[in-house]
């Protein structure tokens, strides 16, 4: 569940966070407030945020992928909560809000990997479904050898088995 | 990301097209497909050739079954226990799926037992189902299905659609019970613990469902 404790904090509180390059990024407590692992940082491990120094390292993502991030988070600062406890197939589709296309669709696919994989580091749960779905768009009607180009993947079938999945399914 | 494909890949749950393509892409990229393909493959491939993959995977014995009733199985072991993956049985598709499955493969042999082969198919498939520990999500008992008048394989299908809901208390969200009139059915429906939705609809109420329930365990 995500952690929401945004009575506790004033619009002017910042934390800052910085990014495995060094850095610095001054943000909104409440933007801290609503995922997990940054209220979470002071549990241990490498990664500390504590009330006390009000600033945590980011050993995993760059300067560049991390203000992609906090943009997004900014923006949706005012949103309310989506439950986690409903099933996961209920979200899986490929529908994403105007703004998140058109925000996802602005970066090159190697930007959108680094934000889905900071995303998925940061606990960020809708912007790593967001992010997952935008992917699976650019799956969408692609045969093997495109998805194979797309992703840079190496065909590691053997003759035999390709055949054999050609033929079961 | 190989790490992240899978939760990619879920977002394809139905794009059929697509997650073919992605099962012939690699190795790994099969892994993550082929379970979301087989999830409800009687919805969505229009031919039956699928059929053959469940019963490639048949013992000795229960090919033999269908020898004697004029069906050789003579195909390699599948790659997948594409069985384990299935999420939603609807009895009125398997019914016309392996019907269609027959007609495909009996166009030269004389078509004789068609309904006795049918309803034999139907229990193998069911006794796979349930042996492979399928989790099923949705099980739909509706539509006019053309069960057999030999009084012995009905009550074999019955039996294996009992053995089905008791198999599944632990997984099934949904159960629709559409004309369907086997009361032993009914006495197996208790204790789930995921079921959403119950529907009920008799032969009496042809227009209306006159039960609609929502359980929660």
């Amino acid at each position: 569940m995500d952690g929401y404790t945004s009575n506790n904090a004033s619009e002017n509180e910042t934390i800052t966070l910085k990014s495995s390059d060094g850095i610095e990024f001054h943000i909104d407590t409440r933007i801290a407030n609503r995922y997990t692992l940054l209220n979470n940082w002071n549990s241990g491990g490498t990664y500390w945020f504590t009330a006390f120094k009000k600033s945590a390292c980011l050993p995993n993502v760059t300067g560049k992928v991390l203000e992609k991030v906090l943009e997004w988070c900014e923006h949706h600062i005012n949103d309310p909560l989506p439950n986690y406890d409903d099933d996961d197939s209920r979200r899986r589709n490929t529908v994403i809000d105007d703004w998140d296309q058109n925000f996802l669709n602005r970066v090159d696919q190697d930007m959108l990997f680094d934000i889905i994989l900071a995303a998925n580091y940061l606990d960020i749960k809708l912007l790593l479904d967001i992010g997952c779905k935008t992917v699976a768009n650019m799956i969408k009607g692609k045969s093997p050898e495109e998805l194979r180009s797309s992703f840079n993947i190496v065909n590691d079938f053997t003759p035999e088995e390709e055949e054999a999945i050609r033929r079961e399914n | 990301m190989p790490e992240l494909m899978e939760k990619i890949i879920e977002n394809l749950n139905n794009e059929i097209y697509s997650l073919y393509s992605c099962s012939l892409v690699s190795r790994h990229w099969c892994e993550m497909s082929i379970p979301i393909l087989w999830q409800d493959p009687f919805s969505y491939n229009k031919n039956a050739k699928f059929i053959s993959s469940y019963l490639s995977t048949l013992n000795k014995d229960e090919k033999l079954i269908l020898k004697g009733r004029g069906i050789d199985i003579n195909l390699p072991n599948p790659i997948f226990y594409y069985a384990r993956f299935l999420r939603i049985l609807s009895l009125t598709l398997l019914d016309s799926k392996v019907m269609q499955w027959i007609d495909n493969i009996q166009h030269i042999n004389q078509k004789k037992n068609g309904i006795a082969l049918k309803e034999q198919i139907i229990n193998l498939l069911f006794e796979q189902f349930i042996k492979s520990g399928a989790t099923l999500h949705g099980l739909y008992l509706c539509g006019n299905v053309n069960l057999t008048k030999d009084a012995g394989v009905k009550l074999t299908i019955e039996k294996s659609i009992i053995s089905t809901l008791e198999s599944q208390k632990k997984a099934l969200k949904e159960i629709l019970i559409i004309h369907y009139t086997d009361y032993y059915v009914f006495t197996a429906l208790n204790n789930f613990e995921k079921l959403d939705t119950i529907q009920v609809g008799s032969r009496s109420t042809i227009d209306a469902l006159h039960m609609i329930k929502t359980l929660k365990a």
